[in-house]
């Protein structure tokens, strides 16, 4: 399959301490995969190490080998490799501008300087965030103002300015209510026929509703890798079927 | 009895809130009675436009004209303001921005310690070292404008450093990992995002530093040359605050000497409150 992430025996550290161990795991292309696990077994990290953010920080360790539709990540320029993969955080972090320029920040630097190229991108992508009718008529106002379900979804529409192949999501609905969650889900389902989704979540039943496959980490090692309806159905791993029975977690 | 004791406690602090503004009230209103004698003796465009300061009457008539003061001031305490923004931001960026955690520990003292050194330290390294330096590029006896700037510069860092910085840091952790997540350079994050979002704590830090600019006294006193000339960046000139300084101790108390040494106070402070005011207008316009 195209455009997708492979990951070979992947072990990182902080500061000589073992946070991921050993991952190996092939991300499906168009799908969206679920990273779940409890709190401080490397969902976060290994997240990180997609998009080669955790190589940049002091005092981490990275060893295997991550593929980026058979590239080595390692081998390729940060620049490019994060346009290529996106990552949105757990808090929504608009740029301190209006929704317009938040919209085209990206693609500026990046050398679009036209108009109304510039407008249909921001018009797409926003459409893309379900975002577009609620803001159209205000894409001038500050996007501090916006809800922070809004923010989150404008995080999002950002993040696809860009174009990647990959879209990373660090519990992205984890400081959002209910509400603003669900729409958050069904634009990600709506999302994955264009883009390979990963989502780092805390959520089980977020989890099981909006994903086709589902990794569980335990202690920074990958315990079980299925699509959803195996992972929830026949847990192979005891611990799987005990975390997702809520004995811990 | 807690009632008793909430009672007294917020007493008390009332009572020290008030103090404090009353002082200031006290203040003002000392300088202004004491200042307004002069304009019985001499009109208040004579003093604000005349450019002879002459106190006494050793040769021909007496004057009283602050105009090369007031310029002096302005002129001093903008060179200052210009060298301390760009080197200050600079610092900043870098303190913020580059530097990493451990590095910043280190350096923050090192940039607060400069505002501990009293200003007449300063003024004697001033003396010692920028004059010279001064002497040898040709300028007679080195004490200019330029050097007061200069020295003021140094003296407005830390304040302009630390408090930038803070906000830096504040604005960089929050968008920077959002901006890098797209894969866009640190540097053009920093001056598209970073320096915009600070733009309003700089006005502010610069609003502090102008107060600061324009009522030093001793170290400008010690590099300026203090002769009442219009000031020109090479040449010598002298500010309000040193025109106070210097001729304080020797006015006969009640002449008019002494009334307009306090009415040049009374400016100096009228022109620091307008120059905050501007500031703060331009803040509210510009950014909000």
């Amino acid at each position: 399959m195209e455009n997708t992430l492979t990951l070979h025996h992947v072990s990182a550290s902080y500061d000589g301490k073992a946070v991921l161990e050993d991952i190996s795991l092939e991300i499906p292309a168009h799908g969206i995969t679920a990273i779940i696990g409890p709190s401080g077994c490397g969902k976060s990290t290994l997240l990180r190490c997609m998009n080669g953010m955790l190589r940049e920080e002091k005092g981490t360790g990275i060893s295997g080998e991550i593929l980026l539709g058979g590239q080595d990540i390692q081998k390729m320029e940060p620049e490019q490799l994060r346009r290529r993969v996106g990552l949105v955080f757990q808090t929504p972090a608009p740029f301190p501008f209006s929704i317009y320029r938040n919209m085209t920040y990206a693609l500026r630097y990046y050398g679009v300087r036209d108009k109304k190229e510039l407008d249909r991108q921001v018009r797409e992508k926003l459409e893309m965030a379900g975002l577009y009718e609620e803001v159209s008529q205000e894409l001038d106002k500050s996007a501090h103002k916006l809800s922070g379900g809004q923010q989150q979804r404008l995080c999002i529409a950002r993040a696809l300015t860009v174009e990647p192949e990959v879209l990373l999501l660090d519990e992205p609905c984890s400081a959002l209510d209910v509400k603003s969650s669900s729409v958050i889900e069904r634009m990600l389902v709506q999302l994955k026929e264009r883009y390979t989704i990963v989502i780092v979540t805390h959520n089980i039943a977020q989890a099981r509703r909006i994903s086709d496959h589902v990794a569980f980490l335990f202690g920074g090692r990958l315990v079980e890798f299925g699509t959803t309806a195996q992972i929830f159905s026949e847990p192979r791993e005891e611990q799987t079927r005990d975390f997702l029975e809520g004995i811990y977690g | 009895m807690r009632r008793w004791k909430n009672r007294i406690f917020s007493g008390v602090i009332l009572a020290m809130t008030i103090l404090t503004v009353l002082i200031l009230a006290f203040v003002i209103y000392f300088i202004v009675k004491e200042a307004l004698p002069t304009f019985q003796e001499v009109k208040l465009t004579d003093f604000l436009f005349g450019q002879r300061w002459m106190p006494i009457a050793y040769t021909g008539e007496v004057s009283f004209g602050i105009f090369n003061f007031i310029m002096a001031t302005l002129y001093v305490s903008f060179v200052a303001l210009v060298i301390a923004v760009f080197v200050g931001l600079g610092a900043a960026v870098f303190l913020s921005c580059v530097a990493s955690e451990r590095m910043r520990g280190i350096l923050y003292p090192f940039v607060d310690l400069l505002a501990g050194i009293p200003s007449v330290i300063y003024g004697f390294i001033g003396l010692a070292i920028l004059v010279k330096y001064f002497i040898r590029l040709g300028i007679p006896t080195g004490s200019c404008v330029l050097a007061a700037g200069i020295l003021l510069a140094v003296m407005l860092l830390p304040f302009l450093v630390s408090s930038c910085s803070e906000t830096m840091l504040k604005v960089k952790e929050a968008y920077l990992p959002a901006a890098e997540a797209m894969g866009i350079s640190k540097w053009y994050a920093i001056a598209t995002i970073v320096l915009p979002a600070s733009w309003k704590n700089i006005l502010m830090s610069m609003i502090l530093a102008i107060g600061r600019a324009m009522g030093e006294t001793m170290a400008v006193m010690m590099v300026m040359g203090n002769a009442n000339l219009f000031p020109r960046l090479l040449g010598k000139s002298e500010s309000i605050a040193s025109v106070i300084a210097l001729e304080m101790g020797t006015a006969v108390v009640d002449s008019t000497h002494y009334h307009a040494l306090y009415a040049a106070g009374m400016v100096l402070m009228i022109l620091l409150f307008v120059i905050n005011l501007v500031i703060m207008f331009l803040r509210e316009k510009i950014i909000d």
